[in-house]
C-alpha cells in the first residue's frame, strides 16, 4: 500500500486537514466574540440546530476502528454485527423521547451533574470520576492505538508518528475552540466520512457483479441479522435485551455522547437531532459491514486476497480504488478518527472542568471555568501523546479487556439513570448501592476473565457468559438492589424529584411551531421505526 | 438546520467538496486515457465519476447556502418573519 498512496493522495488528505483545522480555528474565534462563558465553551452557546447534533452523534460514534472492525466482522461472520447499529437508531429515539426532555429543563451541563441533581453529590462524584479515569484510560488510548492500527494497515506508514499530528491537531483545536470546534468539525467530517464508505461500497459491489452475484457468493447466514442463542457472538437474546442496555448507557447517559445534544437550541432540535442521527446508524450496515462482506465475496472468486478479516477494508481500498480515490477513502477514515478524538478531549475537560474543578471551587468565574477547560484538554492531549509508545507495548488481548472495561460498569449507570427518571420513588441510597455492587460485580467479572484458565464451576460459568447475557444480568441485579434498597429506605424529598421523573414533570406547552415540530418528529420517528423493523425482516 | 452563526457551516462544506471534487475530478480528466489505471474498476474512470459526484454536491450546499442567506436578509428587514417560540422553558442551568 505505501507504494500506491500516491501524492495525489497525500496532497487530498492535507488539503482535507487544512480545511478542517481552518473551519474550528474560525469557528472558535467567532465564539470568543461573543465573550467568554462555559456555556460557550462547553455547550457550544447552547444555541446548535438539529442537523449539526445529529451530525455530530453519528461522526463522534463512529471511529477509525469503528470501519476497520465493522468491515472485519462483516467479512468473518456477515451482518450480524450490524445489529448494534440497528439497536442505536431505536435507542436514540430513547435519548429524544425520554431522556431528553429531563436534562434540557434541568438545565445541567453533565451526565454526572444530572445525578445529583436526582440523587446525591456521592453519585455525581462516582460517575465523574468512573467517566474520567474510563475515558483516559479506554476511550483515549483506543481511539488512539486503533488510528494507529488502521492507518499502517492502510497507508503503510509508521502511523505512531502520524498519529502525533493527528492528536496534536485535533487537540488545538480542541482546546481553542471548544465545543463549538468539534460539533462544526464533526458535520463536515461526516460527509467525507460518509462519502469514503459509499465510495468503497459502490465500487466493491459493482466489481462484485452486483447484489445478485453477493448472495450467490455468500451462505445465507452471513446476510442474517439473527443467530441461536447459542451463538457465542451475537445471541439473538443478548441482541434484544442485552445491547439495548449497553445502549442505554452509551446514547442515553454517556457524556461524551449527550454533550451534543445538551448543545440544542431547544427541545424540539435537540430531538430531532437524535431522530436524524438515528436515520444515519441505519447506513453502517450498508457501507461498514457489507464492504467487509463483499471483500470476502472476492476472495472467493479468487479476486483478491484477504490474508484475515481485519484487512477486510484495508485489502478492498488497496485493491480497488484508484489513486485519487484512495486519498478520499484515507481523509475519511481521518475524519472517523479525529472526530472521535476531539469528542472524548472535549467531554473529559468538561467533567473536570464541572464536575471536579468547579465542585471544589464554587465560586470559580467563566473565564476561570474556560481556561480550566483549556488546560485540561491540553493535559489529555499530553496523554493521548502519553499513550502512544505504551500502546505499543500493550499486548492484543489487554487491549481487548481495555474496550471491554465499560461494557462491565455500564449497565448499573444505565439502571440509576432510567429507573431514576421513571419512578419517583429511587432515592440515593439505593443509587449508591445498585452503583457501588455492579461496579464491584463488573470489576470481578473482568478479574476472573483475566484469569479463566485457572478457574471452574460457578467462577468460570460466571467469567464465561456471554457478554450481552451479563449485561441482562448485572442490569437486573442492580435494578433489584435500587429497588429494595430504596423502598428500606426514607423517599426522596420532593424538591430533590420536582420536574426530574415522569410523575414530577411539568408539562410545557408548545407553541404553535414547537406543535408543529413535535407533529413531524412523530411522524419521523414512526418513519425511523418502520425502517428498522423493515431491516429486520428483510435480513431476518 | 445548519447553524447560520457563528459561522456558516453550508458555505465551509461547499468548498471542502469543491476543492476535493476538483482535486479527484481532474485527475480523472487527466488519466482518462490510462486504461491500466482503472483496470481493478472495470474499466471505469471512476474518478472522474465521484470528482463530478463531488462538485455537483458542492454546488448544491453552496446553492442551499444562498437561499438560507436570501432568507435570514429578508426575515431580518422590518415586517419580515420572526421567530416563533418554541415553548421551551429558559434553563435554570444557564448562568
Amino acid at each position: 500500500m505505501t507504494g500506491s498512496l500516491a501524492t495525489l493522495d497525500w496532497l487530498i488528505v492535507v488539503v482535507y486537514f487544512a480545511l478542517t483545522f481552518g473551519v474550528a480555528i474560525v469557528a472558535g474565534m467567532r465564539e470568543r466574540k461573543g465573550g467568554t462563558s462555559s456555556t460557550g465553551y462547553f455547550l457550544a452557546g447552547r444555541d446548535s440546530g438539529w442537523f449539526i447534533i445529529g451530525g455530530s452523534l453519528f461522526a463522534s460514534n463512529i471511529g477509525s476502528e469503528h470501519l476497520v472492525g465493522l468491515a472485519g466482522t462483516g467479512a468473518a461472520s456477515g451482518v450480524a454485527v450490524a445489529q448494534f447499529e440497528i439497536l442505536a437508531s431505536l435507542i436514540l429515539l430513547v435519548l429524544g423521547w425520554v431522556f431528553v426532555p429531563f436534562y434540557l429543563s434541568s438545565g445541567v451541563f453533565t451526565m454526572p451533574e444530572f445525578l445529583e441533581r436526582r440523587y446525591s453529590s456521592g453519585a455525581r462524584w462516582y460517575l465523574a470520576i468512573i467517566s474520567i479515569v474510563a475515558y483516559v484510560l479506554t476511550k483515549i488510548s483506543v481511539t488512539i492505538a486503533a488510528g494507529g492500527i488502521v492507518f499502517e494497515a492502510l497507508m503503510g506508514i509508521n502511523f505512531w508518528t502520524g498519529a502525533l499530528v493527528v492528536v496534536v491537531i485535533t487537540g488545538v483545536y480542541t482546546i481553542f475552540g471548544g465545543l463549538r470546534a468539534v460539533l462544526y468539525t464533526d458535520l463536515m467530517q461526516m460527509f467525507v466520512l460518509i462519502g469514503g464508505a459509499v465510495t468503497v461500497t459502490l465500487i466493491g459491489l459493482s466489481a462484485l457483479g452486483g447484489w445478485g452475484a453477493l448472495t450467490a457468493q455468500v451462505d445465507p447466514s452471513f446476510l442474517s441479522l439473527w443467530r441461536p442463542m447459542s451463538d457465542p457472538d451475537f445471541p439473538w437474546t443478548g441482541i434484544l435485551f442485552g445491547a439495548p442496555i449497553l445502549a442505554v448507557w452509551y446514547w442515553c447517559t454517556d457524556q461524551y455522547i449527550v454533550q451534543r445534544v445538551l448543545a440544542a437550541k431547544d427541545l424540539s432540535e435537540a430531538r430531532r437531532g437524535t431522530i436524524f442521527a438515528g436515520f444515519l446508524k441505519l447506513l453502517p450496515l450498508f457501507i461498514f459491514v457489507l464492504p467487509g462482506i463483499i471483500a470476502y465475496a472476492l476472495a472467493k472468486q479468487g479476486r483478491l486476497e484477504l490474508a484475515a478479516s481485519d484487512q477486510a477494508l484495508p485489502t478492498l481500498v488497496r485493491t480497488l480504488l484508484p489513486v485519487g480515490l484512495k486519498g478520499l477513502v484515507v481523509a475519511g477514515l481521518l475524519a472517523a478518527l479525529m472526530s472521535s478524538l476531539s469528542s472524548v478531549f472535549n467531554s473529559t475537560s468538561t467533567l473536570v472542568t464541572l464536575d471536579v474543578y468547579k465542585k471544589l471551587r464554587p465560586q470559580a468565574s467563566e473565564k476561570q471555568l474556560v481556561w480550566v477547560g483549556q488546560v485540561s484538554t491540553g493535559i489529555l492531549v499530553c496523554f493521548g501523546l502519553a499513550w502512544i509508545p505504551i500502546m505499543k507495548l500493550v499486548s492484543a488481548q489487554l487491549y481487548q479487556y481495555l474496550q471491554s472495561v465499560q461494557a462491565y460498569i455500564s449497565p448499573p449507570i444505565a439502571a440509576v439513570f432510567l429507573i431514576g427518571i421513571l419512578w419517583k420513588r429511587v432515592n440515593s441510597q439505593g443509587a449508591m448501592a445498585a452503583l457501588l455492587s455492579g461496579f464491584v460485580l463488573g470489576v470481578l467479572r473482568l478479574i476472573l476473565e483475566l484469569n479463566k484458565g485457572s478457574l471452574d464451576g460457578i467462577l468460570l460459568s460466571y467469567a464465561s457468559i456471554n457478554f450481552l447475557h451479563f449485561a441482562i444480568l448485572l442490569f437486573v441485579v442492580c435494578s433489584m438492589i435500587l429497588v429494595f434498597v430504596s423502598l428500606m429506605t426514607a423517599p426522596p424529598p420532593e424538591a430533590q424529584v420536582a420536574g426530574i421523573t415522569f410523575q414530577t414533570a411539568t408539562p410545557v406547552a408548545d407553541g404553535p411551531v414547537a406543535a408543529s415540530k413535535r407533529g413531524w418528529d412523530k411522524l419521523l420517528t414512526v418513519l425511523l421505526i418502520a425502517a428498522v423493523g423493515t431491516l429486520w425482516f428483510v435480513f431476518r | 438546520m445548519l447553524d447560520r452563526a457563528p459561522l456558516d457551516l453550508r458555505s465551509a462544506l461547499a468548498a471542502t467538496f469543491a476543492v476535493l471534487g476538483l482535486l479527484v475530478g481532474g485527475y480523472g480528466l487527466a488519466t482518462r486515457n490510462n486504461a491500466a489505471l482503472y483496470l481493478p474498476s472495470g474499466q471505469v474512470n471512476i474518478n472522474l465519476r465521484w470528482g463530478g459526484v463531488m462538485l455537483g454536491f458542492a454546488v448544491i450546499v453552496r446553492l442551499l447556502a444562498m437561499v438560507a442567506d436570501r432568507r435570514a436578509l429578508r426575515d431580518a428587514k422590518p415586517g419580515g418573519a420572526s421567530d416563533a417560540t418554541t415553548g421551551v422553558a429558559a434553563r435554570p442551568g444557564d448562568p
